[in-house]
């Protein structure tokens, strides 16, 4: 046999043998992210109009309860939170938003002192393959280095980028087990996913310090938000999500600095920033699922206060909003 | 890892003195020559030295002054980053200016020639670290294109990719965990790890060589055999070394080794033993500038010691057993050897691998075996599947590495095995391959 014929027998009948084994798995994968495939089908696929859209990372996800702020500021608001997200995650959600929603009023950002720790770094970036028809989400990725082509044109390579323990969730839920992201007495609604009911009984802190780094694209990647949100007269407004007796503050470095840039930011562009560290219940350990994440009933506690917040900041006529 | 663009001048410096120093050399005699020599590893062991060892000496330093109660004025550690490969590429082109001083290669005249036997990129970061009598004529050459070395060089890439992502980075998962926090595990964890960074280290080692091999061979180029199945045939530590990163270990026996057991001569075993310990410390250290690396080339030092000071009584006891026995059970003392200096190869600190020793050998049970210790950071019942794929590719790696050659190339004349054989690894690759792995482990160095 011709080394070149050989060379594409090799490769045609390989991919002829993965796509058939690759496909279920990763099919049955976006139905064992049962939460995740909801929130990000609405964000970049449906085109709902909200009035209000809440973006940051698990900290906006798990602690904004969009229920009681609907009942509280009288709008139709979603939770647009990613885990572990960045700047990156959060300019790409809202762009992929734009593309088929109306714009929203009003965006609220809420800024982490990890907010600008990575470099173009999307966290667990495959759940976002099933979604590439969305074109500003496959232009983000594809600008932040993912290659989205190959997925696109290969879509079973994407099992290439799950990880073992996502393989083997695929495989069992195959065999019939039947898990989902969602733990038991949780529940999701609009985005929105609650912690568990647990809270905090110890309250040591890490021992290793983590520098909050401010990379450059990030700070990049913000001001290019605000500039679409410009674009589309979306109100901006930066909140920081309360934490247990400052003790993220505490064990981190560089906070300062971050606070500053944020609250530089704020003043610049006009934004309100309403910091939720120093309220009441912050001190309240039976609120808390860990030093940075409120559980279910915090959600609700918190969720309240912000909307009050809201109402305080948003303009004064709810037609304004709506 | 990032990419420092100033950086680029530092091959640039190095790739100059060494140029002009070749030339130099050729064409002068006596003094002058040998100071020219001398220049040019001036100028390359200092650019390894300040990179790569400057803060490893100041914090022993500063440690020593600490311990004698001097603590007013610590030396500043820097804030720098050591060049990808610059282990290799200063070794490589030490070797260049060395052989055009022993008169065993012409220097070259073409600037841009000798640049790129600096910097060819396939070996450039990992190595093989390449001789300038294999290299230097290949670049004069003319390369047409072959559809054969084609074949040959995406097969033995395709073997490198395999043993990279579906073993070595999967293994990686279970060692990284382990060895992070040493004192919470079993013993047989700790057993396991070790064996398999055993796996680990030469399964991307040598698939980052199969790799570089292989795509040089795309070109037309042939690069120097790195491993040779070092597990499977090495029946003592000297053997081993003539199989593992034999680029290395020919580079420290022709340029330390050997002018050293030359200038030991008169102290005979002794003379010999002192050669083997000095450029064993320097290979552990030229691995890392850490005390662990260290240790690890004594410990090897000490194995390569005990295999000549013994080689009559093994010769002798060879002969009453028999031959299949006796070697089978010297492969597994081998492995069983190499598998406790892995341990301070791998472990983070000097404290962390006599832990793990003093764990192992003392059967450590004070905690639960877990088959599967990523419960430790995912809380779930995570990579049994993971695990058993590791633990049959490696098997499926030896088999295949004890019935071929390095280069795979029997497979050329049996087209349908190298079929089959392809289409396998390649769909293992697909499915089982991790792709958000650490990058090679040798790039550190």
């Amino acid at each position: 046999m011709q080394p070149f014929i050989r060379i594409i027998a090799v490769v045609v009948t390989a991919f002829i043998i993965a796509w058939p084994l690759a496909t279920p798995i990763n099919k049955v994968l976006f139905r064992y992210r049962h939460h995740d495939a909801k929130r990000l089908t609405e964000i970049y696929e449906n085109n709902t109009a909200y009035d209000m859209l809440f973006i940051g990372a698990s900290r906006t996800h798990r602690d904004i309860y969009p229920r009681i702020i609907d009942s509280i500021c009288g709008v139709n608001s979603y939770n647009a939170g990613t885990e572990s997200g960045t700047i990156h995650d959060f300019k790409m959600t809202l762009d992929g938003f734009l593309v088929n929603h109306p714009a929203p009023k009003v965006v609220v950002l809420t800024m982490d002192l990890s907010s600008f720790m990575k470099p173009y770094d999307i966290h667990f970036y495959p759940q976002y393959f099933p979604y590439l028809n969305n074109k500003a989400l496959a232009h983000d990725l594809s600008e932040y280095g993912y290659n989205v082509n190959t997925v696109k044109l290969f879509p079973f390579l994407m099992i290439t980028d799950f990880d073992d323990f996502s393989k083997e969730s695929a495989i069992q839920m195959i065999r019939g087990r039947d898990t989902t992201d969602i733990s038991t007495g949780d529940f999701d609604y609009k985005g929105y996913i609650s912690n568990s009911d647990g809270y905090i009984k110890k309250t040591e802190l890490e021992k290793v310090h983590k520098n909050m780094n401010i990379h450059p694209e990030s700070v990049s990647s913000l001001n290019e938000m605000l500039e679409v949100c410009r674009l589309h007269h979306i109100k901006v407004i930066f909140t920081y999500a309360p934490e247990y007796n400052f003790n993220l503050q505490r064990t981190r470095t560089n906070t300062d600095n971050v606070f500053s840039l944020i609250t530089q930011t704020a003043k610049k562009n006009s934004i309100p920033y309403l910091r939720d560290d120093s309220l009441n219940l912050c001190r309240n350990p039976r609120l808390f699922a860990n030093n940075g994440h409120l559980n279910k009933q915090g959600a609700v506690v918190y969720s309240a206060i912000l909307a009050k917040e809201l109402n305080k900041v948003l303009p004064p006529s709810a037609d304004k909003i709506h | 890892m990032a990419f420092i663009p100033i950086y680029i001048l530092i091959l640039f410096f190095t790739i100059i003195i060494d140029y002009i120093a070749g030339i130099i050399i050729e064409g002068e005699t006596g003094k002058r020559r040998r100071l020219f020599l001398i220049i040019s590893i001036v100028a390359n062991v200092g650019v390894l030295a300040f990179f790569k060892y400057f803060n490893f000496f100041t914090e022993n330093v500063n440690g020593l002054l600490a311990l004698l109660h001097i603590t007013t004025y610590p030396i500043p550690l820097l804030k720098i980053i050591l060049p990808i490969g610059l282990s290799f590429h200063t070794f490589q082109a030490m070797s260049y200016t060395i052989e055009v001083y022993r008169g065993n290669q012409k220097a070259e005249r073409h600037f841009g020639i000798y640049a790129l036997y600096v910097m060819f990129y396939p070996q450039l970061t990992a190595g093989p670290i390449e001789r300038p009598q294999n290299m230097l004529h290949q670049f004069h050459e003319e390369h047409k294109f072959d559809s054969q070395n084609l074949l040959n060089g995406l097969r033995l890439m395709l073997w490198g990719f395999f043993k990279k992502l579906v073993i070595a980075d999967r293994l990686a998962q279970y060692v990284t965990i382990v060895y992070a926090f040493p004192g919470q595990f079993h013993y047989l964890n700790l057993v396991i790890s070790t064996i398999f960074f055993g796996f680990q280290i030469y399964c991307d080692f040598s698939g980052y060589s199969d790799i570089a091999l292989g795509s040089a061979q795309v070109m037309g180029f042939k690069l120097m055999t790195n491993f040779n199945r070092p597990f499977l045939y090495a029946t003592n530590i000297t053997e081993f070394w003539r199989r593992w990163h034999i680029s290395l270990y020919t580079w420290f026996n022709d340029y330390l080794y050997t002018p050293l057991a030359i200038a030991f001569r008169e102290y005979m075993k002794w003379g010999i033993a002192a050669a083997i310990i000095i450029t064993f410390a320097l290979s552990g250290l030229w691995h890392g500038a850490n005390w662990t690396f260290v240790i690890w080339g004594l410990l090897h030092a000490t194995a390569l010691i005990y295999d000549m000071l013994t080689k009559k009584i093994r010769k002798k006891v060879s002969k009453k057993i028999p031959a299949s026995i006796y070697r089978v059970s010297s492969i597994l003392i081998t492995f069983v050897i190499l598998n406790i200096t892995w341990i301070f190869f791998r472990a983070n600190t000097v404290s962390d691998a006599f832990l793990i020793v003093k764990h192992i050998f003392t059967l450590y049970h004070q905690v639960p075996f877990k088959v599967t210790v990523l419960d430790l950071v995912t809380q779930s019942e995570f990579v049994r599947l993971g695990i058993l794929t590791g633990v049959l590719m490696s098997t499926f790696m030896m088999v295949t590495e004890s019935r071929l050659s390095a280069g795979l190339s029997e497979l050329n004349n049996k087209p349908i095995v190298d079929f089959l054989f392809c289409t396998f690894v390649l769909v293992s690759i697909i499915l089982l391959g991790v792709f958000n792995g650490s990058s090679f482990i040798y790039f550190q160095f």
